[in-house]
């Protein structure tokens, strides 16, 4: 099982880590990459998504991107966003992470 | 390939700050005292492996041969053989994307040609490259 973290706003850089994911791994948006849920073509992007997807709660309130959330509700589960406490539970749990620029 | 190796990516042009190069010093560093480490070059990273030519030629056609010359990048990798680092491992795909191949990078590059073969430059598809990554337990991408 694999984390990978993203922290720029860089659709490349989404499509470069989900063709490196497999069943089991997840997916944690960061910083400025939470902004990537912005947009419609990465938002099609995250959908392919094998893996589970993770969104930092404070990086969302930051940037006030919550309301993109409920657009998409089959995108973006109820429990798609996590805390500092839930990030951290998060890299524990996956045997490697990734943070990928 | 040593799958106990720590594996770092380069995943950023040679022109885009200071992250690349951080993560070549990195690897020497850690080849200097021995510790096993593997080098994947990905996305814009494969411009570590261009002449200055082809790399600015992507920036601006037709100028690149009158611009000033700058440091060529590639002498920083063909300087691995040294810290023991015989193996470089490149992204298929951003290969294709700038129309490049292995063959064609070491007939354009004189200076990865000056090792004779000393660096070999392996090229991963997208199946391998995803298998590549898994089998590394420490990844650091630059």
């Amino acid at each position: 099982m694999q984390l990978f973290i993203l922290s720029k706003s860089n659709p490349l850089s989404l499509s470069d880590a989900l063709s490196l994911m497999e069943m089991g791994d997840s997916l944690l948006l960061i910083d400025e990459a939470t902004n990537l849920i912005k947009l419609r073509d990465t938002r099609k992007l995250l959908a392919t998504l094998k893996g589970r997807l993770y969104l930092l709660e404070d990086s969302l309130k930051e940037r006030g991107l919550g309301c993109f959330l409920e657009s998409e509700p089959q995108l973006f589960s109820k429990d798609v966003t996590i805390d500092y406490q839930g990030f951290v539970q998060l890299a524990l749990s996956h045997a490697k992470v990734i943070n990928w620029n | 390939m040593k799958t106990e190796a720590t594996l770092i990516i380069i995943n950023s042009s040679p022109f885009a700050g200071s992250s690349a190069r951080t993560g070549i010093e990195l690897m020497l560093t850690m080849a200097a005292f021995e510790r096993p480490v593997n080098l994947l070059l990905k996305g814009e990273g494969i411009g570590h492996l261009l002449p200055l030519e082809i790399s600015t030629l992507s920036l601006v056609t037709n100028e690149a041969k009158n611009l000033p010359k700058i440091k060529n990048h590639a002498l920083n990798i063909v300087a691995l053989p040294l810290y023991g680092i015989a193996e470089i491992y490149v992204d298929g795909q951003a290969l294709n994307r700038t129309e490049q191949n292995i063959l064609h990078l070491t007939k354009q590059n004189p200076a990865l040609n000056q090792n004779h073969g000393e660096l070999i430059l392996t090229e991963l598809d997208t199946q391998a490259l995803k298998v590549f990554v898994q089998q590394h337990k420490e990844v650091l991408v630059f």
